[in-house]
């Protein structure tokens, strides 16, 4: 990382101050959001710095812009420039990205000295400047090597466009649903409009039908970074103008797709993308599912039958569908005029739904839990509105790695501890956590006074020397490694030379710091196990309970 | 699973040698007679919309004048600020300006997590790669004697998995 925190200074004439003084407000993205991580390779990323005038009534003098990313373009036209009122001044930079390495090394014009980190490998500040003030605008970039997808219980869930005929159209989303905070994290786009997403346990890839209702469809493959390639043009009995809503993927890795309009379902080899079988499951007044799940325990496919609002289990082979005799409940009450947009099985099991509730059943908003038992849905949180979803996730073990490091183990930080009453209680229970002379930590009062204590200043509002802080920061994640052993099953790092620490130094402390951080972030890519059960994280009232001791 | 009892031990003991040599010592390095001109460094939040709490610590600031780290006494108040509170300039700390530095560059980090309640649900701020970078110039300060860092939280807080993403958008207003 370059240290160099304040680049070149372009346009550098500054003007004296006269009568202008006026406000911009400066903006910065990367390929168009502000949060990009690249996955695949070759890639490329485009930086777009802008600087508008905010002034109500007056001109403006823009007399700086300064970026480190600008350094290798050329900044036309260059500061000092008068803008218009409601005017901005945009520059663009792109950097083709041949492979991971050529990632990385953007961050040597990193401006940020807090990065790289595990989550972040390089953050930019735009910077610009006018006669009496300044304003800035930050991005960053995951450089990761994370080409296919990792299997866990990571949620999946895609969205389409809608044409103003209600059809849908391109662009389509691939975001990450988090129950625990019920947010949707937009992973990348494509221009291909597609529905029936699936995860191939096989190959950690993504698959999916891209249809418009009115072109013939395509079986699609779908990258961590939401990117589509068409495999091979669907060969199917339903016309274009089919609905395609429902994706699956067997244990044999063959993909299942199911569309509304007609009935059909397609099974298809996923590396040809040639058929192999299409037949016809009920019919569209008795049978209708937006998406189905494969159960990895019986191979069966389960989804919701809006038409009949009862959880249904299709043969996949033989195209036979069977309804739970219950009608369903949700929340103890009877479902009516729900649909499901996304069906999910976990490795384990475990079938969840994100689909509309009673109160509205034309917003699919809701992350629900299934009994297999009863088919009786119940809420595990409201989600974001979603249009033309369609979930999914890794529901078989993926074939054993060939070499490399396999997979990480899973980790959380000490927000996470510190914001779920649940992981953090299980950590306790499994016995105390000495913190030496802080006394043995059993109360989650202690525990979480740990984990928010902030290494500057003390909860009495003393502010700690550097080496108090420093000893701050080993605590708690020293107490994040212990839970992360005893929640997660990640082992904690070996802290070699720790019995040498008869006189605690700086020296020692720096190493076993960054060793413990590294771990605890390690793998918080992974998705916690949804049979956890973390469905609520309250940073806020962790806070309020938390009692700091001494440090 | 059980907890690596050997690692356990080891740590125990190294925090009870580390912590126990803390007592009574707490407080600021000593910074008796900063030379230069004082200068008070604040936080104020802006465009909070549907954030009803939006809470941030100061994990360590930095200020750089003419090569050299100048003292900087942190507040009590950074340790946990509502942001979302827009009538209300947290103070950071002071820093001192020597007389022949005409600017001074201004790094302030954020302690790694914070949290927020937006339309009445919680959550978690990743606030590692959060920093605030700029540079003031002493004509500037001198003025009120302060500078403002105006964190617009609309435009700097971003979904990522299970948490916001600090990525500042900030004015500098003296």
């Amino acid at each position: 990382m370059n240290r160099r925190w304040f680049g070149v200074l372009l346009g550098g004439a500054l003007w004296a101050p006269g009568v202008w003084a006026h406000d911009f407000r400066a903006e910065k993205l990367v390929n168009g959001v502000k949060l990009a991580t690249i996955n695949t390779y070759p890639n490329t990323l485009t930086f777009t710095f802008s600087a508008t005038n905010i002034h109500p009534t007056l001109e403006s003098i823009l007399l700086l812009a300064e970026d480190p990313l600008l350094t290798a373009c050329t900044l036309t036209p260059a500061p000092p420039l008068a803008v218009p009122v409601g005017g901005n001044i945009t520059y663009q930079c792109t950097f083709p990205v041949p492979n991971f390495e050529a990632c990385e090394a953007l961050g040597l014009l990193d401006s940020n000295p807090s990065t790289p980190d595990d989550t972040v490998s390089f953050t930019n500040v735009f910077n610009i400047g006018w006669d009496s003030g300044s304003a800035q605008d930050t991005v960053n970039v995951l450089c990761a090597q994370e080409r296919i997808l990792s299997c866990d219980d990571t949620v999946y869930i895609s969205t389409a466009s809608s044409s103003s005929s209600g059809l849908p159209v391109g662009p389509s989303r691939l975001y990450v649903f988090d129950p625990a905070s019920a947010t949707l994290a937009l992973q990348g786009s494509t221009s291909l409009p597609y529905n029936a997403l699936a995860f191939n346990h096989v190959d950690g890839f993504l698959y999916a039908i891209n249809s418009d209702g009115v072109n013939a469809p395509n079986l699609i493959r779908v990258d961590a970074n939401g990117s589509g390639n068409i495999i091979a043009p669907l060969v199917t009995g339903a016309a274009n103008t089919a609905l395609w809503g429902a994706g699956a993927i067997l244990g044999d890795g063959s993909f299942l797709g199911f569309e509304i309009t007609s009935n059909h379902l397609v099974r298809v080899n996923t590396t040809t993308g040639a058929t192999l079988s299409d037949v016809v499951v009920g019919t569209p007044a008795n049978f209708r599912v937006a998406d189905f799940a494969v159960n990895p325990i019986n191979g069966l496919l389960y989804g919701f039958n809006s038409a009949t609002q009862r959880v249904t289990i299709i043969n996949p082979l033989l195209g036979t569908h069977t309804d739970f005799v219950l009608p369903t409940r949700i929340n103890g009450v009877l479902s009516v005029g729900n649909s499901m947009v996304s069906a999910v099985f976990t490795s384990a099991g475990e079938l969840f739904f994100y689909g509309s509730t009673n109160a509205n059943v034309n917003l699919a908003n809701t992350f629900y839990s299934v009994n297999l038992v009863t088919g009786a849905l119940t809420t595990v949180s409201t989600g974001p509105t979603t249009q033309f979803a369609d979930g999914a996730t890794c529901a078989f073990p993926p074939p054993p790695p060939v070499g490399g490091n396999g997979t990480p183990m899973l980790t959380r930080d000490h927000g996470f501890f510190g914001s779920s009453e649940e992981a953090l209680s299980q950590c306790l229970a499994q016995g105390p956590i000495s913190l030496g002379n802080l006394g043995t930590v059993t109360t989650m009062e202690n525990a979480l006074g740990v984990l928010w204590a902030n290494p500057g200043i003390a909860q009495n509002g003393e502010v700690r020397s550097d080496f108090e802080a420093l000893k701050v920061r080993v605590a708690r994640e020293l107490l994040t490694a212990t839970c992360n052993e005893r929640f997660f099953g990640a082992k904690a790092p070996s802290l070699t030379g720790m019995e040498a620490w008869v006189a605690p130094s700086r020296m020692m402390l720096e190493p076993a710091l960054k060793l413990l951080e590294k771990h605890n972030r390690s793998g918080q890519r992974r998705a916690v196990p949804l049979n956890k059960k973390i469905w609520k994280l309250d940073p806020l009232l962790g806070q309020e309970r938390a009692v700091e001791p001494r440090f | 699973m059980k907890t690596n009892s050997r690692w356990m031990a080891l740590s125990g003991m190294f925090l009870a040698l580390t912590l126990s040599a803390c007592d009574g010592n707490s407080g600021t390095d000593p910074v008796d007679v900063p030379e230069g001109d004082r200068f008070e460094l604040r936080l104020l939040g802006q465009d909070a919309e549907l954030y009803e709490k939006v809470l941030l610590g100061v994990g360590r600031i930095e200020v750089i004048a003419q090569g050299k780290s100048l003292p900087f006494q942190l507040s009590p108040s950074a340790r946990s600020m509502d942001l979302s509170k827009s009538d209300q300039a947290h103070l950071l700390g002071y820093f001192y300006l020597p007389a022949e530095a005409d600017t001074a560059d201004v790094r302030v980090h954020f302690d790694d997590v914070g949290a927020f309640r937006e339309s009445g649900a919680p959550g978690l701020i990743n606030a590692r790669s959060g920093s605030i970078l700029f540079t003031t110039k002493r004509a500037e300060l001198e003025k009120r004697k302060h500078v403002v860092i105006q964190l617009h939280l609309k435009d700097s807080l971003f979904q990522g998995r299970g948490s916001k993403v600090l990525l500042p958008s900030t004015f500098i207003v003296h």
